[in-house]
């Protein structure tokens, strides 16, 4: 607006709340086309979305399996990166050839059609109703944790397609009377059994002190490993249960001490368990042993020399001679995924070998079929036998794991070790 | 330190960067890669990457500031959001793609002290100190040097100190360079005790943006100490409520003391 | 808002409250169900947003209320329409409580507190396991059909934008924008500014605690963290202010932009998702500060912003 037109009066003054500047009776000419712009810019969004194909062939000469892979959020630093595990096992797979379908009478392609959930619940509902209604998958793969899973597998159950949960075995998910879903894995409570056979089979430890982390997972491993150890003979002397952001434990730090237990047991996922091992070191807290249910490469890159002799849990580690070692160690190195940095990888790979003998079992992509020959299914994988209870559950379950030498070894049972637990560990 | 590197912006631009949380993981992925080259300390690489945030600071500037000086008040402030929230995001991803997913943990080892009983942790004492100085060192800036008035009038009255000649742009893009520092040198610290993930830049800020309430904006000394006063509170309200209220009982503690401060007359 | 403005806005509510009749199962039905709460929010929060320029951080505190209140009800044995009232009762007490005490606060200290009243009621939430179900969140059966609660939603969406233009058209609504403009002088020419205050941001709660309650019974699932979410009151502050047009179509815009947005690139787009929506926000952002006009005003010429 000029000096004059102001003087003159004969325009309003203008107000600016950003580019646009009125003129009493009329629009300006980038205003109106501004707002076309953008009315056609949304109307073409919006028809993309509800109107765009499946980006895979419609074509039946392909297995379509549908993910979604926390890539964002809170779950992504545990498994961000596993939509290339996904492409390696399919890159892997397709290379040998595919999977034998009996009723097309060929062996097929794998395609795996993977979204960002987000670690969000509606999210992943959303993106799994996507992958039913628009990109038509034949079987589905669950997404990671309890929280996420609770809230995708309804979309599974409402269609009515098979839905093979991985790391999620909170039992509020298996509890609903739901059909059409199974999990590879061993109910939460269940976790951490073979770790307490290996402390009764052991004998000498009499106390524990729990600390946990307030949310769904870790508090489900420690109910169940509460009763376990109370039947491995042990009291528990200490329970601390903290918020997730908690990043100072010196209360819980100065409580468990007075208790001096034998175990300090953290049930809790790997960046709270890191905080709170710096700080139990730095201010001297000495059990016999540190057991945290969740370790990794990021744990001991984290502690370093701090991490020695902590025992954890993993679901495999080099030298576990079940199923086809030497095909997922392939396949996670054309992932290029670190198994230290991810140890939730072989829990995905007996996913996938799940999925695999189930469709050439079924010798069908039909639903129906898939569903009923995987809830009769006992298949082994990289991690054992997979099979499936009455209400999904599965009974893949984690080995105690020691760090000794800055390596991980898998301590109990004896069939199964790689090394022997070091107890008391060289640092108590 | 986080927090005060937010209350110069705020207080001084009254821009809200919420891209403030991201600068401090970038600081964190910077140490990490160049660990591997060099074992440098935390305290001497905070000191190489002074400038560098500086000059990240200054090119901060230029997208989250400067196009939005002319709006209004209000309007100014959602655009400066907005555009910070957009860079915030785009750096979240750039971090992934540089460092990877894997939460960012540098491995410094200190020992304990014994103190007349006390366990004083050699690491964290250490770190408290350098985040002393560092804010001490910034508030003489601010006091004693011309630089630093001229960013104090600013916060205090733009039209006024513009007339005084002052350049406002300058002067913001220099109270911005001494806010990335503090981001960048709070990154470095934070990641020698705890992991941070290549996306957790947006809580970094929003942990952050409380502690500057409780402390003021637009000054250092505030919240420097509503974070130790915030600390002694979580540390005690776990002795006397369980953990998982201890947030609660803090973050009403401070919500309270806002609604009877009544703060908010300076904007 | 102009004429052309209210076309635009009745063009959009009608073709939603045609898609969620259509579209109520499946992926389109969740799509649409998601951008008409979406719009519910950032309709309700651009009512104090523009009127009284405060930028709340907090919106979400509302949306977690209602669902919750929903939930509790439910969870106790109430059926749908005894559970809705009920939650309405609750969440309306709650959004007046929580309203009396952000009244008093301004700019900045507005926004931080709203931050701290959002955290406050995550952590009171994740605390009361008993009532709540705690971290793991409340779980309640399905109450009605997906049909109903998207059609609820669209009505929903409706009133929100008409308690939008008839508040800003309204004496409370001029009210609004002089005690927005200076507090003191609006108290001066006996303008009762707070209580503008608190009918305004009541206005824009009681969507917002609604939006909460089809949320819940749409999706059977809430928990502190997604209850009061971050997440949302961004979302809904970004929807109302993306797209720089003045009434209820700038957010009805917004949202359109920013769900839709969203969509395409986390279907769309293989990796970097992130990246690309930040760009359309960074690229929002500048295109409210590049000025167009060549010609200088008396404000650019002096360098000062022009205060309403």
């Amino acid at each position: 607006m000029d000096i004059d037109e102001l003087c003159s009066g004969q325009r309003a003054i203008p107000t600016r709340d950003g580019p646009f500047f009125m003129e009493r009776g009329k629009m300006k000419t980038y205003k109106n086309r501004a707002l076309y712009l953008s009315f056609i810019t949304i109307l073409t969004l919006v028809t993309i979305i509800f109107f765009a194909k499946s980006t895979f062939a419609e074509s039946p000469k392909e297995i379509r399996i549908g993910a979604t892979v926390s890539m964002s959020g809170k779950f992504s630093t545990e498994i961000g990166p596993f939509k290339k595990l996904m492409d390696a096992y399919a890159t892997t797979i397709n290379a040998r050839g595919g999977i034998y379908v009996k009723s097309a009478g060929a062996r097929l392609p794998v395609k795996f059609i993977v979204y960002d959930d987000k670690s969000d619940g509606p999210t992943a509902r959303k993106f799994y109703e996507r992958l039913i209604s628009v990109d038509k998958a034949d079987i589905l793969l669950g997404p990671y944790s309890s929280p996420v899973t609770f809230a995708a597998s309804v979309a599974a159950e409402e269609n009515k397609v098979p839905f093979i949960a991985i790391c999620a075995n909170s039992d509020k998910i298996y509890s609903r009377g739901f059909k059409w879903i199974v999990c590879v894995i061993d109910a939460a409570p269940r976790y951490t059994h073979r770790y307490w056979d290996m402390i009764k089979a052991e004998g000498w430890a009499k106390t524990v002190a729990f600390v946990v982390e307030d949310t769904l997972h870790p508090q489900g491993v420690y109910r169940g490993a509460k009763k376990l150890a109370d039947s491995a003979g042990l009291k528990e002397v200490s329970l601390n249960v903290l918020p997730a952001n908690t990043h100072d434990f010196t209360v819980a730090i100065m409580k468990i001490q007075n208790k001096s237990p034998d175990i300090v047991f953290v049930s809790a996922n790997v960046p709270f368990s890191i905080a709170f091992m710096r700080q139990a070191r730095e201010l001297g807290l000495n059990p016999k042993e540190f057991h945290v249910i969740h370790h990794g490469g990021v744990f001991k890159n984290g502690l370093g020399v701090g991490s020695e002799d902590v025992v954890g849990q993993s679901y495999w580690t080099q030298g576990m001679n079940y199923g086809n070692p030497e095909l997922f160690a392939e396949i996670m190195k054309h992932s290029g995924i670190s198994l230290d940095d991810f140890p939730w990888a072989p829990a995905y790979m007996m996913a996938f070998e799940t999925a695999t003998q189930a469709i050439e079992r079924a010798g069908s992509l039909d639903r129906e079929k898939l569903m009923a020959t995987l809830k009769h299914l006992k298949v082994m994988t990289v991690g054992g036998v997979v099979s499936f209870a009455e209400n999904g559950v599965g009974t893949i379950n984690t080995y105690p794991s020691q760090i000794i030498g800055g390596q991980y070894h898998i301590v109990w049972p004896p069939e199964v070790a790689t090394a022997r637990h070091q107890y008391p560990g060289s640092k108590n | 330190m986080l927090a005060v590197g937010l209350s110069l912006a705020f207080g001084i631009m009254g821009v809200l960067n919420l891209a403030h949380g991201s600068l401090a993981v970038l600081a964190a992925i910077l140490y990490n890669k160049t660990l591997v080259l060099y074992p440098f300390s935390p305290w001497t690489f905070c000191l190489l990457a002074t400038p560098i945030f500086l000059g990240l600071g200054f090119l901060l500037h230029l997208i989250i500031v400067a196009p939005f000086r002319n709006l209004t008040l209000s309007a100014g402030l959602v655009a400066s959001l907005i555009a910070s929230l957009g860079l915030a995001l785009i750096l979240e991803d750039l971090f992934v793609w540089w460092q990877g997913w894997e939460p960012i943990s540098t491995n410094i080892t200190f020992p304990t002290y014994n103190l007349m009983g006390l366990k004083i942790p050699g690491l964290r004492a250490i770190l408290l100190g350098m985040a002393a100085v560092t804010i001490g060192l910034s508030t003489l800036f601010l006091k004693q040097t011309d630089p630093g008035r001229a960013m104090r009038a600013l916060a205090q009255d733009k039209e006024a100190a513009s007339l005084y000649g002052i350049n406002p742009g300058f002067t913001s893009m220099g109270a911005l360079g001494l806010s990335t520092i503090l981001a960048g040198l709070a990154g470095i610290m934070y990641s020698s005790l705890y992991p941070i993930g290549p996306r957790e830049g947006l809580d970094l800020t929003l942990k952050a943006l409380f502690i500057v309430v409780a402390g003021g904006m637009g000054n250092l000394r505030g919240p420097a100490v509503a974070g130790l006063v915030l600390g002694f509170i979580e540390s005690f309200a776990g002795i006397l409520f369980t953990y998982t209220s201890t947030d609660t009982v803090v973050y009403s503690l401070l919500v309270g003391y806002l609604v009877l401060k009544r703060g908010g007359s300076q904007q | 808002m102009k004429p052309w403005q209210m076309s635009f806005s009745i063009l959009i509510l009608t073709a939603l409250m045609l898609f969620s009749a259509v579209f109520s199962e499946g992926y389109v039905g969740i799509f649409v169900f998601s951008l008409i709460i979406n719009g519910i929010m950032a309709v309700s929060y651009d009512i104090p947003g523009r009127s009284l320029g405060l930028i709340s951080l907090g919106h979400a505190v509302f949306f977690g209320l209602g669902a919750y209140c929903f939930g509790i009800a439910i969870s106790k044995g109430l059926s749908f329409f005894p559970a809705l009232i009920l939650s309405v009762i609750l969440s309306f007490a709650g959004a007046l409580m929580v309203t009396l005490l952000m009244a008093g606060l301004k700019h900045g200290y507005y926004s931080l507190a709203t931050l701290g009243m959002l955290i406050i009621f995550q952590r009171l939430f994740e605390t009361l396991d008993s009532l709540t179900g705690g971290s793991a969140g409340l779980y309640i059966p399905v109450t009605i059909s997906k049909l109903h609660c998207n059609l609820l939603a669209t009505f929903l969406l409706v009133a929100t934008a008409a308690c939008h233009t008839l508040f800003s058209r309204s004496r409370w609504g001029l009210y609004s924008k002089e005690t927005e403009a200076s507090e003191e002088a609006a108290e001066a020419i006996g303008i009762p500014t707070r209580t503008v205050k608190i009918l305004c941001l009541m206005t824009a709660a009681i969507p917002a605690c609604m939006a909460g309650v089809l949320h819940l019974a749409r999706n059977s699932y809430v928990s502190p963290v997604s209850g009061f979410s971050l997440t949302l009151s961004i979302t809904a502050l970004l929807a109302s202010r993306v797209v720089p047009v003045r009434g209820m179509l700038g957010p009805l815009l917004g949202v359109l932009l920013i769900t839709a947005a969203e969509e395409v690139i986390w279907t769309k787009f293989e990796g970097f998702n992130h990246a690309w929506f930040g760009l359309i926000l960074l690229g929002a952002a500048l295109y409210q500060g590049i000025d167009f006009r060549r010609k200088k005003t008396i404000s650019a010429a002096a360098g000062n912003p022009i205060n309403r």
